[in-house]
């Protein structure tokens, strides 16, 4: 019999609300009847939801959620949907990203129901309030490159005739194109400083500030991709496809940095464990 | 002065920053056997570009914005070669009692630039406790060290996993590594020669509690060997704490055939004198580190984090923002 620990009805319940979001946001961009309203009580509801089962987990265990893959998942659900909830919020303009964000969050959301919620064990480096900091902005970090996605993945699907007429009420490729990179170029800024304050942690609790370990590495080069795309797209004339295709390219080293890099390499992060 | 067409110098940028990605994908989780070089060359070669497009790109020197972000990352390039040439990082173990000096480093890197003063600092290490958690999962470090104030006044000062002792620019961080470390006198039959008194530290404790073997060569180049019979809390199944506390342990030479067990406060004879055990302790393994340049680090990137948020909140302002109506449509 399948063990459910406490957490785990609050955020399948949370993901419901994703869903029902994820659903509500397609089908009205489609029907040219967008029920907005809804949409964002459904974002904020799953928000809600999620942090309730961070909050039981977090009450259960005695530490947040920085140390295991099914944590971490959880936490990026939350600060996700939080900060995407905020641009639905104040950008109506952009609503109809809802079509390409939600199903990227909802990649987290499937992969999440496929772990098992195992305890972790919180390292003693961890209780640093520098990791706070760089936790904090990290997240910042992959939301703005999120909504940039978003935005840069409208220019790519307006070009198929089925979906072209869904955003026939966004301004054209080029301004969806310059605020994609203003997105991502407020990515890099959190980037930036998610490396620093990284830094700072790892002096503290490993004795050095940049070892080259596989997760800095990573981050790194995440941050070079990124830095290389503004450089090229702030310089050129880039169709807007192909810069929306650039910024799915950071998109994905972002994301395997995140769920990649620190389970797959046994030295990632040294003393983590 | 010659000026390169601005996509020609992005080329060179480019260049740079592709040689950079290929050569920290080469460092990528493997920095100890690779070669500095595969980064260091590409981060200079770039540093010269940016060098160059600093003095000669109006786009750059006239946005203040990108200006400080650019000057910063220069500045960082340049403060992280001459930290990684000045630097110093090594390792010691330190029993209980005892005063650290350079005698107690068991290995060291000295960067060829390195002029701390690492002979200079005195403190004295205490009692240590280490938290287990069930399943043998450690926790928190607590190593409280003895330091020397200005008036000469000793006071005591608690370190732990991130909290390093910080003396003159050094950093000293506790480790994993740690252990048992039984205060042996060695009382040679010469009344000319001193009695040797010392902590024998040995291997770490608890990854090698089925080893805890060691070596000792008396002055007159006898052979002994020791054993340590620990009585410890130690459970994997249950949460215990790592400490000297309610520990007892046995001391078992080995001189040739014959086997001698000692407790605190016991002796022995041997050929040309006599050991005694003095009393338990443990020793705890440190990391030492120094670079002149972390807080400049630090200071400069916040300031090149600072230039490029200001650079991008100029584009936001510049773009004409499309405003639909605010109102929620929920038909």
């Amino acid at each position: 019999m399948m063990n459910v620990t406490p957490e785990q009805p609050w955020l399948w319940a949370g993901l419901f609300a994703y869903g029902l979001a994820t659903l509500l946001g397609i089908v009205g961009v489609a029907r040219g009847r967008p029920r907005e309203g809804l949409v964002l009580t459904c974002l904020l509801s799953g928000v809600a939801l999620i942090a309730m089962a961070i909050t039981e987990r977090w009450l259960r265990q005695g530490h947040g959620p920085f140390v295991n893959l099914f944590e971490l998942l959880m936490s990026q659900l939350f600060s996700l949907g939080l900060l995407y909830s905020v641009v639905y919020w104040r950008m109506p303009v952009l609503r109809p990203t809802v079509v390409v964000v939600m199903p990227v969050i909802w990649i987290l959301g499937s992969w999440v129901l496929f772990l098992e919620p195992n305890p972790s064990h919180l390292p003693p480096t961890y209780t640093n309030s520098w990791l706070w900091a760089h936790v904090g902005v990290g997240k910042v970090f992959l939301a703005f490159a999120l909504v940039g996605v978003g935005v840069g993945g409208v220019n790519i699907l307006r070009r198929w005739p089925p979906f072209s007429r869904w955003f026939a009420q966004m301004p054209g490729e080029m301004v969806l194109d310059r605020l994609a990179w203003q997105f991502m170029l407020a990515a890099f800024v959190f980037d930036s400083l998610m490396l620093i304050f990284g830094a700072v942690w790892a002096q503290d609790a490993w004795g050095r500030y940049w070892s080259w370990d596989a997760l800095e590495t990573s981050a790194f080069l995440t941050w070079l991709l990124l830095g290389m795309s503004l450089h090229i797209r702030f310089t050129y004339r880039v169709p807007g496809w192909l810069s929306a295709w650039a910024m799915i390219a950071v998109f994905v080293m972002a994301f395997s940095t995140y769920f990649g890099a620190p389970f797959l390499s046994p030295a990632a992060h040294k003393g983590m464990i | 002065m010659l000026t390169l067409h601005m996509p020609l110098l992005l080329r060179f940028v480019l260049f740079g920053m592709f040689c950079l990605v290929i050569g920290a994908s080469v460092i990528y989780d493997n920095p100890a056997e690779t070669p500095i070089w595969v980064v260091a060359l590409p981060l200079g070669y770039l540093s010269l570009v940016l060098c160059y497009a600093i003095v000669t790109r109006p786009r750059i020197y006239r946005n203040p914005g990108l200006l400080i972000f650019h000057v910063s990352l220069l500045s960082l390039v340049l403060l992280a070669g001459f930290g990684y040439l000045a630097r110093f990082s090594g390792n010691l173990e330190l029993a209980e009692d005892e005063s650290f000096s350079t005698m107690h480093l068991t290995k060291s890197a000295p960067g060829p630039l390195h002029r701390g003063d690492l002979a200079q600092l005195r403190f004295m290490q205490g009692p240590f406790t280490v938290a287990y958690a069930a399943g043998m999962r450690r926790g928190q470090t607590q190593s409280w060290v003895k330091l020397a104030d200005a008036q000469g006044q000793w006071r005591w000062q608690a370190l732990g996993d991130d909290r390093p002792l910080r003396l003159r620019g050094y950093r000293f961080y506790t480790t994993p590594n740690k252990g048992f470390a039984p205060v042996l006198t060695w009382i040679a039959d010469d009344p000319n020669m001193p009695a040797i008194r010392g902590a024998m530290h040995f291997p770490a404790y608890p990854l090698q509690s089925d080893t805890q073997q060691q070596q000792w060569r008396t002055p007159l180049g006898q052979s002994l060997h020791f054993s340590l019979q620990l009585k410890t809390a130690l459970d994997p199944a249950v949460a215990w704490t790592l400490q000297k506390k309610g520990v007892s342990a046995i001391l078992v030479v080995k001189d040739g055939d014959r086997i001698v067990n000692l407790r605190p406060g016991q002796e022995a004879r041997f050929s040309g004198g006599r050991l005694r055990y003095e009393k338990l302790s443990m020793w705890m393994g440190y990391e030492v580190f120094y670079d002149p340049t972390l807080h400049y680090l630090f200071f400069v990137s916040i300031f090149g984090v600072f230039g490029l948020a200001w650079h991008l909140m100029r584009k936001i302002r510049a773009i004409p923002m499309p405003s639909p109506s605010r109102r929620m449509s929920t038909r």
